[in-house]
């Protein structure tokens, strides 16, 4: 169930390159958002809807449940993304959200409940879990994204944790300066792999690149792979998983108009015809696409 | 507040029922087809039953894949979108949606498209048997292939010809949608109105093109697409107040209408409904707070009955014809 509501900023942090870290009060989003899903945001102050006239898909970064924020990481990238990034603390935005099907998390509930068991089994064959104390499944999960991709993947590695996987993020960018989410996934406790284009920090190279040559390590070989960011890089994900058997989902971008499923301008190509970003996705299975 | 009603200063509540081609709306708004899809996505938003009417997604006999991303772009105040009539098929929509729409107190609208006349008459004799439909909508902007891809609805021979065959498949109510992209939109109302519409709406979006000058080509994947949003405003207020002076079956008005302020220039020009569209792509409650807005302006003017604002604004209230006008 969507809400729509004003949120307060409550921070507006500037990270490199022009993306903002930016904090809302919408404790509703906060409380029934889940990782990959998004916030569609009006970028026009005051009464006026007329200009820019459609509203903005921003994926939600991160949740503090406790607070009722929302946070977003936002790349000032034309008009609405950098009205957005000038929003001083105390002013206020609208919402929708939270938006879309989210990412399929292990052990979640719903869709994903009838995948769980195929995974276990999937994951011991492929030796991708330990057992801890308990001798409970410990699976290991990689998230993969590219530079403005990152956005989603902290808060889905957050739950992701705190529901008992051992994560691995590879993180890739053109070069240091836009590297993105390094200090959450490190406050996360878990391995974070980096790549840059330049090669001026982490691998020198395509951040799908560096996880192929972790995949080819023995006992590194992940249950589920999740990535976000430019189609060229999911598409190279898209092979690499296909080759190792790698169960995986992508979150995907595209122009929206409505961003619940009405108006049809958000459609990708799917195996079985087109489906809508918005309320199909963002976040697919490798297999429901076509390419 | 209760349905289709506001409460007036001294208690009586400001009427906004209206009739339209033998259909009762309880109130004169409507959501336009292809921004609303068939409701369900809307109905978390808010009651349905407080909507005059639907307008349901562009139906065609078989299912329609539609056009390549990107679909939709952004254009100053509006928006063009190339979405290509998307749709499961006329079976779909009678299976799939009728169903979920009949729980429902509001008029709903099957909007009907065909690259052919005998598809449209098709569609129309489908629909004619299913119980929850009010009336039909005939789109008549699609491209007419056999015709070289040229608009049924921009030659009002052709136009009339198409309205024809669908009131011949068909006892509900025929709204013939008029398409903007026409020299003379007095004359294709006409037309249609001699073929037996019982009622025309207007506008359909406006064609339009938007060009990545990095890339240096078409943003759309359709290269072209339908303007729609505030931007067509003006162009469909002044449709409409030619269309309504030109036929006397009624008028239902459309084109970026966004709040009540936008409905009111529809209805005084001579629209006795009114459709909002692309506003709910950006307002899920666009419609609903055009409702609560016309009943408040009511009050603000002590109007009791919205049909004494019908017209409103056409030359024998305002005392000037239209003819010697045209040189702008
Ligand atoms: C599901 C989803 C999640 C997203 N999450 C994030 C995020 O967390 N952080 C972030 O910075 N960006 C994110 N984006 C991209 C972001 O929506 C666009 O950068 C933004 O819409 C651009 O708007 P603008 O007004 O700044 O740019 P303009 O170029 O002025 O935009 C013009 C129009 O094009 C559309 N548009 C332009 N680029 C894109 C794009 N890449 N994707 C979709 N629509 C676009 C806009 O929505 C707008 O309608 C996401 C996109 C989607 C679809
Ligand atoms: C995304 C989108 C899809 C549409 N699909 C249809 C359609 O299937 N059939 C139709 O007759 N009109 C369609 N329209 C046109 C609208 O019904 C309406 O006539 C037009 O957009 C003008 O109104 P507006 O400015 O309020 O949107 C569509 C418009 C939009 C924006
Ligand atoms: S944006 Fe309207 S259906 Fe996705």
């Amino acid at each position: 169930m969507p809400f729509q509501c004003e949120a307060r900023v409550s921070e507006n942090r500037p990270l490199d390159a022009g993306v903002h870290l930016l904090g809302l009060e919408a404790p509703e989003i906060a409380a029934s958002a889940r990782p990959g899903q998004f916030v569609h945001i009006r970028c026009s102050g005051g009464e006026d809807f007329r200009d820019p006239l459609l509203r903005r898909p921003i994926s939600i970064h991160d949740v503090d449940g406790a607070a009722g924020r929302v946070l977003l990481m936002v790349r000032g990238a034309g008009r609405g993304t950098r009205w957005l990034n000038a929003l001083a603390p105390g002013s206020t935005v609208n919402l929708l959200g939270p938006l879309g099907r989210g990412f399929d998390r292990m052990g979640g509930s719903g869709a994903g409940a009838g995948r769980e068991d195929a995974f276990r089994v999937e994951a011991t064959r492929a030796g991708a879990s330990r057992a801890d104390a308990t001798g409970a499944v410990a699976p290991l999960v990689f998230v993969a994204g590219g530079g403005i991709g990152v956005a989603p993947l902290v808060f889905l590695a957050r739950r992701l944790v705190a529901s008992g996987s051992r994560v691995e993020a590879f993180v890739g960018a053109r070069d240091a300066e836009t590297l993105l989410g390094l200090e959450a996934f490190s406050s996360l406790d878990m391995l974070v792999h980096i790549a840059t284009d330049d090669g001026s920090m982490g691998y020198h190279g395509n951040v799908v690149e560096l996880m192929e040559k972790t995949l080819a390590t023995p006992g590194r070989w992940p249950a589920r792979l999740y990535a976000c960011g430019p189609r060229a890089m999911l598409g190279r994900i898209r092979r690499s998983a296909a080759l190792g058997g790698i169960s995986c989902q992508v979150s995907l971008e595209e122009r929206m108009g409505c961003g619940v499923g009405a108006c049809l301008g958000c459609a990708c190509r799917g195996k079985e015809g087109p489906l809508r970003v918005c309320a199909d996705g963002p976040v697919f299975w490798m297999e429901e696409l076509s390419w | 507040m209760v349905n289709g009603a506001a409460a007036n200063e001294g208690g009586r509540a400001a009427s906004l029922e209206v009739m339209l081609a033998g259909i009762r709306l309880k109130n004169p708004v409507l959501v336009a087809s292809g921004t609303f899809g068939y409701g369900r996505e809307y109905a978390g938003w808010y009651d349905l039953n407080r909507l005059g009417g639907i307008m349901v997604k562009g139906t065609t006999l078989h299912p329609r894949q539609g056009n390549p991303s990107p679909r939709l772009v952004e254009t100053p105040s509006g928006i063009l979108n190339a979405v290509g009539l998307q749709n499961p098929g006329v079976d779909a929509l009678i299976d799939g949606h009728l169903p979920f729409l009949r729980r429902f107190e509001l008029a709903v609208i099957a909007n009907i498209a065909g690259e052919s006349v005998e598809e449209y008459a098709e569609v129309a004799a489908k629909l004619d048997r299913e119980e929850g439909v009010s009336a039909l909508e005939v789109n008549i902007s699609c491209p007419n292939v056999r015709g070289g891809g040229l608009a049924f609805g921009t030659d009002p021979a052709t136009a009339a010809e198409v309205i024809r065959a669908v009131k011949r498949h068909t006892r509900l109510p025929v709204i013939a949608k008029l398409s903007p992209n026409v020299t003379d939109i007095v004359a294709i109302a006409r037309s249609v109105e001699e073929a037996g519409a019982d009622a025309i709406s207007l506008i359909n979006t406006l064609v339009g093109m938007a060009i990545d000058i990095r890339a240096r080509k078409p943003i759309l994947g359709n290269i072209m697409g339908g303007l729609s949003g505030p931007a067509v405003r003006p162009v469909a207020v002044r449709m409409v107040w030619q269309v309504a002076q030109a036929v006397k079956v009624p008028v239902i008005g459309m084109g970026g209408i966004m709040t009540a302020e936008d409905a009111l220039e529809f209805i005084m020009a001579g629209a006795t409904a009114v459709a909002v569209g692309t506003a709910n792509l950006v307002n899920p409650r666009a419609a609903l707070e055009v409702i609560d807005g016309l009943g408040a302006f009511m009050n603000e003017q002590g109007i009791g009955d919205i049909t004494e604002l019908i017209g409103a604004a056409l030359p024998e209230h305002i005392g000037r014809s239209w003819e010697g006008y045209d040189d702008y």
